[in-house]
């Protein structure tokens, strides 16, 4: 972000900050957007909780990626702002999560169903679809999808 | 198989320049200022139907943006409300607003300030969910007499 004194008149843009390569280019499920993720960020194998976000037109095509939250090992605060406005300037109108759980298993903690709350608030305003949220962790290969487990409603 | 390029975004503040030079520096935190800045941005005296605006402000109350989000009269269907509060949101997040001011504009005297007080409770609510705080609630009319709903 590019700091400015709070007087100046200011518009939200999206910077792009690189374009990677990749055979992916629409979603057909949970294992190829994890995939994409671990891809471009790597956030299995880091130590704090990140939340990516991939951002997707009607017909499931990545239109663009982002990284929206680090935060410590055990927690990450999502705002729901950070997740939705880059949605609305890209025109996308789903998006999937993926969170890693850098201590612990893959499970569905109490902080995971606080953060899918918000998202499911948000999603009914603005009419942009959360299509899954994903849960990785370094202790397993497999993934959590919380959409495929019915538990995303 | 083909490779793909996708982009990778983080998102960014840019200057805006192309708002006029008098509402620049101008710092809406009271009703009365709001209502002169919407009749000097728009006739109001050509509209016929009830209008709702929209202003984006930055944390000091200047002006990011200015819409008209709903044209004719107060929702009263669900989805119609869910649409309505849609664009409010969408305008303010593109906007990077955090708190905004709504102003519903009559063109005779008759307020509904039922409805003006649900909606002003459904956009709060809304708002609050994206970290944007509803800042004033207007009515106003022709004459340019203002109520305030929040």
């Amino acid at each position: 972000m590019i700091a400015l004194s709070s007087l100046n008149r200011i518009k939200t843009g999206l910077e792009l900050e690189k374009t990677v390569e990749t055979t992916n280019w629409y979603i057909t499920g949970p294992t190829n957007a994890v995939k994409l993720v671990e891809d471009v960020f790597k956030i299995r194998d880091k130590a704090n909780q990140q939340f990516a976000v991939i951002y997707l037109d009607n017909s499931f095509n990545i239109v663009g990626l982002s990284l929206v939250h680090a935060g410590t090992a055990n927690g990450v605060s999502v705002s729901m702002r950070d997740v939705f406005q880059p949605a609305l300037l890209l025109d996308s109108k789903r998006i999937v999560v993926v969170q890693n759980n850098p201590d612990s298993f893959l499970r569905v903690t109490n902080k995971v169903r606080a953060i899918k709350k918000k998202l499911k608030r948000a999603e009914r305003i603005l009419d942009i679809e959360v299509i899954d949220y994903i849960i990785v962790s370094p202790f397993s290969q497999e993934i959590y999808s919380l959409g495929c487990e019915g538990q995303l409603n | 198989m083909d490779a793909y390029e996708v982009n990778v975004y983080t998102t960014k503040l840019e200057l805006e320049e192309d708002i006029p030079e008098e509402l620049k520096y101008l710092v809406l935190d009271n009703p009365f200022t709001i209502c002169q800045t919407i009749k000097q941005a728009y006739p109001l005296n050509e509209f016929r139907d009830n209008i709702i605006f929209l202003i984006s402000l930055n944390g000091i109350g200047s002006i990011l943006g200015m819409h008209i989000v709903n044209i004719g009269t107060l929702p009263r269907h669900r989805y119609r409300y869910r649409e309505l509060m849609t664009k409010i949101i969408s305008n303010a997040l593109s906007n990077n607003a955090t708190k905004i001011a709504v102003v519903h504009y009559y063109p005779n005297e008759e307020y509904q300030t039922n409805l003006d007080s649900k909606l002003a409770k459904r956009i709060k609510n809304a708002a609050n969910v994206f970290n944007i705080r509803l800042s004033q609630y207007l009515c106003m009319n022709q004459k340019e007499e203002y109520m305030k709903i929040v």
